[in-house]
């Protein structure tokens, strides 16, 4: 087992994506590496990606994918009305299809260049056994390559001479102690588990307001490093939101009664009045806007009836649920779900005869629920969302005899920023001035989104951000080290 | 001695290296050892193999089949290959049974990145997808305090069951069919506390996925350890309060004090007066009632004969540097102790004509006999701290140009203030800390018959109650607050009603009545809601038409303190009137200058005031040149047998009798009000305590990375 060294060229923080990429890049050309992770398991966040974005790659070449840099570079800065840093975004597109390669050199595999929403294009590099595949693929390199990983080693501080990097203190048995490096590359993955911090910069209450998925941990650790010595902020407000019901400990991800939430049949807030054209299920991002509205309340509502399940259970869902979950995929064990949910008390799942019935069950004025349905069924009777405008082919009227709601919450998938870099994956300081020897990629890093996750030109980002970030960063940092 | 060690010695071959191990050990641990990772999950390091998993498979020259690592024990000459396409097969395999009962939740999981299940997913790289799986859709059991079972997730590796008889002896979880799946339950399903249970927490220490977890909000923050064992945590000094609660439970009382003597020095001034966070955050108040760790706190002080700690707490050699410190109250005196123990020289400055700052003018005899702050103070004395009593410390500088090249500012809040309403400024109507300093320096302090005292924290029961010993006979305290949300302790407002002190909480007072300028009473609006808004102004709803007074020839105001910094010390201040610390250094806005205690925090507890003085310690010595550290290790260090043994009646044990003696005449009677614990109430009140330090002796399984 690898112990603690006193010195070595780089110090990783983090074993993400960005990390372990930059680790592996830096290992390439000759630099030793540390890796410090504070998780006993690798990988963080990185583990869940199902696929990852890229432009211009040999997969898509040989799929007739035609999207190009330039078209995606203008959408994504489009998307984010210019907010975004435009060196960076640029940057990482740029990467990104070199990055597909280098990946599967790496032993990545790759199935498909395939999109899971409509009028999208085809971005998403879907990868078999997940970012797990990934982290997996990427230790085993960096190992082989003489990197050295540390689980459970939390870094705490970073220490500077001379206004240039010059090592880190990490945790260990309890004690600090310090490691000379000349580079740190900052990838700790965020703050999405830090309540005070989210409050402070999304104004969300986390746990009831908003709950993070597929974060542990991530308590900002590496941006109030990098704040600390002198990085300027770009990003903190920016998290990467969506809608998902039911949650708690009974609930499995994926399970049929999250799909069912999911689809483009009947929402409403806790008043019992719609909210949106639920069709914008399709696209993460302006779903978990539009749920976002009602943070006070903390969820919303998907009410379905028997119709609903018996279609879901025939023709399958209209809007698929990540890579496992397509189109098309049949609920066939939502019945017995349901079932279990209710025998068990379960506050989120509710089910009922009638309408009123189901108002009462989850505290709606019944006045107000009825009236919303009965104008959503004179929609659905007409053709046309006189509201909001839903595409007529996902306007089904709710007949009963049984009626069901799920209680949805807004979720998030990570914080978004934090850390100012430049295009080169250099952290700067106030005075957009390098500050020598440190890099930043990840979660931790700002300026490629604006307000929202640009999810219909770019899906798939948020993993190749952290990818060619951490690639991006390693190769500046082997110049800085003249490796 | 060679002999003996090749005897027990074995060397075989495992993926073609040489490996050496001591006889008996197995397959599996002579890998590990030997840095070589073989994927495992029902085995653990502190419990008996068991063998069912079949993830540590291997393939052994001359032995049938793929036997598990961990149940066979090594021997000479064996050869073992860890790695070939079979195994990984048999593996993966394993792994698609054990996931196919279990839900796919990673990501909304607590135990996600410390989970071993993800873990050798992620190194066996089998894809869930890829599995057919049952649902088993069972609920979650949030019934028992401190721990939620999550049947869905179990794996049935048996660490539990294991853990629970046979590391620590307490027997309480069996398996058990329940339909098609096998659980964990207790005997006939009762609850853990009808069961016997002990709540050591070693099944969720050992449970390798997030089957049996503590309870999300138990565990607070970031750091599990620190969660783990919230007494210790919560503590602002961080007293070891698990290992000397165990100490006095042995018996061993000197040990006891040492241990808390690590971290403060004045053990017995907490063992009265100490606001006690611990018991707040103890995980025994979950199951039934927090021990009552204030008061094995002051047992142990009262029983300490100072033969651990004393030759071990005596300074380092002289560094020839001096420090001043301004205020004698516990900020000071700590700060004071643990400088002068760094080998600075050390002389503290008070305006009071003796030390102990509040302790002494603050803290009425009653809560806090002056004997105890005495004794505390000469073993301050004792290690060469100096205190000028009688001096008033006017400016900075002039320290300075007495040749101090650090100065430490602890001078308190010990300026009260009254409310600006009209009459405020009639006879009679006297501020708080000022009422108190007088009580306790043995002035002259006039108290009327009826006495109204304005505020609901700890310094207003201090008034109300010395009033009431001042001669007081009919004694109302007035609060913005609502009785529940009142500042003041509860044992406080406990000991305050029993003297007779009638608490009239949700008043806000709108003016003094008066006669010939001496006050008479004062006129209330009774309060709707209190609260703060976004930017933290208090804000009162009132209730039209509620208008009406209280007669009072007194009328004392508890409404808040600030410090009397004075101009000449030149110092940065907040907008709320205290001294401004950098947030990383912990220094002032001038060189060389650091402070602590409530001049920086505003109003706080004396533990509070402790932890700031440690702090300041430790930055003025960084800044002298020292290391900073100002921790001793003074404590024995004892053995802790894992094993507890069954537990039947352990939830229920009651937490000790509350010892409060309030006098029947308070008239001029300033004796102690809550009695010392007695030898056998001690014991029994420290057997209560779940041991929660003990699952961090645990040991903990490394995951594929590490390796």
């Amino acid at each position: 087992m690898a112990s603690i060294p006193e010195k070595a060229d780089v110090a990783v923080v983090g074993s993400g994506a960005t990390g372990l990429a930059a680790a592996v890049t830096l290992a390439e050309g000759g630099a030793k590496v540390v890796v410090f992770e504070k998780q006993r398991s690798l990988g963080g966040t990185s583990n869940f990606f199902q696929g990852t974005f890229a432009v211009e790659s040999e997969m898509q070449r040989e799929r007739y994918v035609d999207y190009t840099r330039d078209e995606c570079f203008k959408q994504t800065m489009d998307y984010s009305h210019w907010m975004a840093n435009p060196r960076v975004v640029r940057a990482i597109i740029n990467e990104s299809a070199e990055t597909i390669s280098w990946l599967q050199e790496q032993g990545v595999v790759f199935t498909d260049a395939a999109i899971n929403m409509p009028e999208s294009p085809l971005t998403y590099h879907i990868i078999k056994g997940k970012g797990e595949a990934v982290v997996k693929a990427l230790v085993d390199q960096a190992k082989a390559k003489g990197v050295t990983i540390l689980p459970g080693t939390p870094v705490v501080s970073l220490l500077k001479e001379d206004g240039k990097i010059s090592g880190v203190v990490v945790e260990a048995d309890g004690e600090e102690v310090e490691v000379a490096a000349k580079v740190v590359v900052i990838a700790s993955g965020g703050f999405a588990n830090n309540k005070e911090w989210i409050k402070k910069y999304t104004g969300f209450e986390l746990g009831t307001e908003i709950t993070p998925v597929g974060n542990t941990g991530k308590t900002g650790d590496g941006i109030r490093m990098a704040w600390e010595a002198g990085a300027a902020e770009e990003g903190i407000e920016t998290i990467e939101m969506f809608r998902v019901g039911p949650v708690g400990d009974e609930f499995a991800m994926g399970c049929n009664l999250e799909q069912a939430t999911a689809q483009p049949d009947l929402w409403v807030t806790a008043k019992g009045e719609r909210f949106c054209d639920e069709t914008i299920t399709f696209w993460d991002t302006p779903v978990g806007n539009a749920q976002s509205r009602y943070k006070k309340d903390g969820y919303t509502f998907s009410i379905f009836d028997d119709s609903s399940i018996q279609r879901w259970m025939e023709r399958g869902l209209d809007k698929g649920v990540g890579v496992e979950f397509p189109p098309g995929y049949k609920l066939t064990n939502l019945h017995k779900e349901i079932q279990a949910a209710i025998d068990n008390g379960s506050a989120e799942v509710l089910a009922a005869d009638s309408l009123e019935d189901l108002a009462a069950q989850i505290e709606v004025d019944p006045g107000v629920l009825g009236a919303t349905v009965e104008e959503y069924n004179g929609y659905c009777a007409q053709g046309w969302d006189e509201l909001f405008a839903k595409d007529r082919r996902y306007l089904r009227p709710l007949v009963g005899p049984r009626f069901y709601a799920v209680r949805a919450r807004t979720v998030f998938l990570g914080t978004m920023g934090g850390i100012r870099v430049n295009g080169k994956m250099e952290v700067v300081d106030k005075k957009d001035g390098v500050i020598p020897g440190l890099y930043a990629g990840g979660f931790d890093a700002g300026g490629m989104y604006g307000d929202s996750y640009p999810i219909k030109s770019s899906s798939g980002l948020a993993s190749s951000f952290a990818l060619n970030s951490g690639r991006i960063a390693g190769k500046s940092a082997l110049r800085y080290l003249r490796k | 001695m060679t002999d003996q060690s090749t005897e027990s010695t074995v060397t075989l071959t495992i993926d073609g290296r040489r490996v050496e191990a001591e006889a008996g050990t197995s397959v599996l641990y002579a890998a590990l050892d030997a840095g070589i990772y073989v994927p495992h999950l029902c085995d653990h390091p502190d419990l008996p193999p068991y063998g069912v998993c079949r993830l540590c498979v291997v393939e052994i020259e001359g032995v049938e089949g793929l036997p598990s690592s961990c149940v066979t024990p090594v021997a000479e000459g064996m050869v073992v290959q860890t790695q070939s396409e079979q195994i990984t097969q048999a593996r993966r395999l394993a792994m698609e049974l054990l996931l196919a009962g279990h839900p796919v939740d990673c990501g909304i999981c607590q135990k996600y990145l410390n989970c071993e299940l993800q873990s050798l997913k992620q190194y066996l790289g089998v894809e869930e997808s890829r599995v057919k799986r049952r649902s088993k859709l069972l609920p979650v059991n949030n019934s028992n305090p401190l721990f939620v079972y999550d049947p869905n997730k179990c794996v049935l590796c048996g660490r539990c069951v294991r853990a629970c008889w046979e590391l620590r002896g307490v027997g309480v979880l069996y398996y058990k069919k329940q339909g098609k799946e096998f659980h964990i339950f207790t005997r006939e399903g009762a609850s853990l506390a009808e069961s016997g249970c002990r709540f050591c927490g070693a099944c969720a220490e050992v449970c390798p996925t997030g089957a049996i977890q503590d309870k999300e909000g138990l565990i607070k923050g970031d750091n599990r350890k620190a969660g783990l064992v919230p007494c210790k945590s919560s503590c602002p000094a961080e007293i070891d309060v698990p290992l000397y609660v165990r100490l006095v439970k042995e018996g061993d009382y000197p040990a006891a004090a040492a241990v808390i003597r690590e971290k403060v020095p004045f053990p017995w001034v907490l063992g009265y007066v100490c606001d006690h966070p611990c018991e707040t955050e103890c995980r025994r108040g979950e199951v039934n009632e927090p021990i009552s760790i204030r008061e094995l706190k002051r047992f142990a002080a009262e029983h300490d004969d100072g033969s651990l700690w004393r030759d071990k707490m005596t300074p380092k050699d002289p560094t020839e540097k001096r420090v001043a410190v301004v205020g004698s109250g516990p900020a000071g005196l700590t700060a004071a102790y643990y400088l002068r123990l760094q080998g600075h020289d050390v002389t503290v400055f008070e305006s009071l004509p003796a030390a102990g700052g509040m302790l002494r003018y603050g803290i009425p005899e009653y809560r806090l006999p002056r004997s105890v702050i005495d004794s505390e103070i000469k073993e301050i004395e004792a290690v060469g701290v100096k205190i000028e009593t009688g001096t008033r410390v006017e400016s900075l500088d002039a320290l300075f140009e007495q040749g101090y090249e650090g100065v430490v500012v602890a001078l308190g809040t010990h300026k009260g203030q009254k409310l600006r309403v009209p009459g405020a400024n009639s006879a009679g109507v006297l501020i708080g800390t000022d009422f108190l300093r007088d009580v306790n320096l043995g002035n002259e302090v006039a108290v009327g018959k009826r006495v109204v005292v304005l505020g609901g924290g700890n310094v207003a029961f201090d008034c109300a109650r010395a009033a009431r010993r001042m001669g007081a006979e009919e004694v109302n305290m007035a609060c913005l607050e609502c009785r529940e949300e009142m500042p003041a302790g509860p044992d406080e407002i406990r000991e305050g009603e029993e003297e007779g002190i009638v608490i009239k909480p949700s008043h806000t007072s709108t003016r003094m009545l008066s006669e010939d300028g001496r006050v008479t009473g004062v006129e209330f609006l009774d309060v709707e809601a209190f609260f703060f808004d976004e930017d933290g102004a208090p804000q009162i709803d009132v209730v039209e038409g509620s208008l009406h007074a209280l007669e009072a020839d007194t009328v004392i105001f508890a409404i808040g303190q600030r410090p009397d910094i004075p101009e000449g010390f030149d110092l940065d201040k907040t907008d709320g009137g205290l001294i401004e610390l950098d947030e990383f250094t912990g220094s002032t806005s001038r060189e060389g200058v650091f402070a602590a205690g409530d001049a920086v925090s505003g109003t706080a507890s004396v533990i509070k005031a402790i932890a700031s003085g440690r702090k300041a310690a430790v930055a003025m010595d960084k800044y002298l040149g020292g290391s900073g550290r100002i921790d001793r290790k003074v404590a024995p260090q004892v053995e802790v047998p894992a094993c507890l043994g069954p537990g039947p009646g352990f939830a229920a044990l009651g937490r000790a009798a509350d010892r409060c003696v309030i006098p029947d005449d308070l008239t001029g009677n300033f004796c102690e009000v809550v009695e010392s614990m007695g030898e056998d109430d001690a014991r029994e009140e420290s057997t209560r305590c779940l041991q929660c330090d003990l699952r961090l002796k645990i040991k903990t399984v490394d995951f594929w990375g590490s390796f």
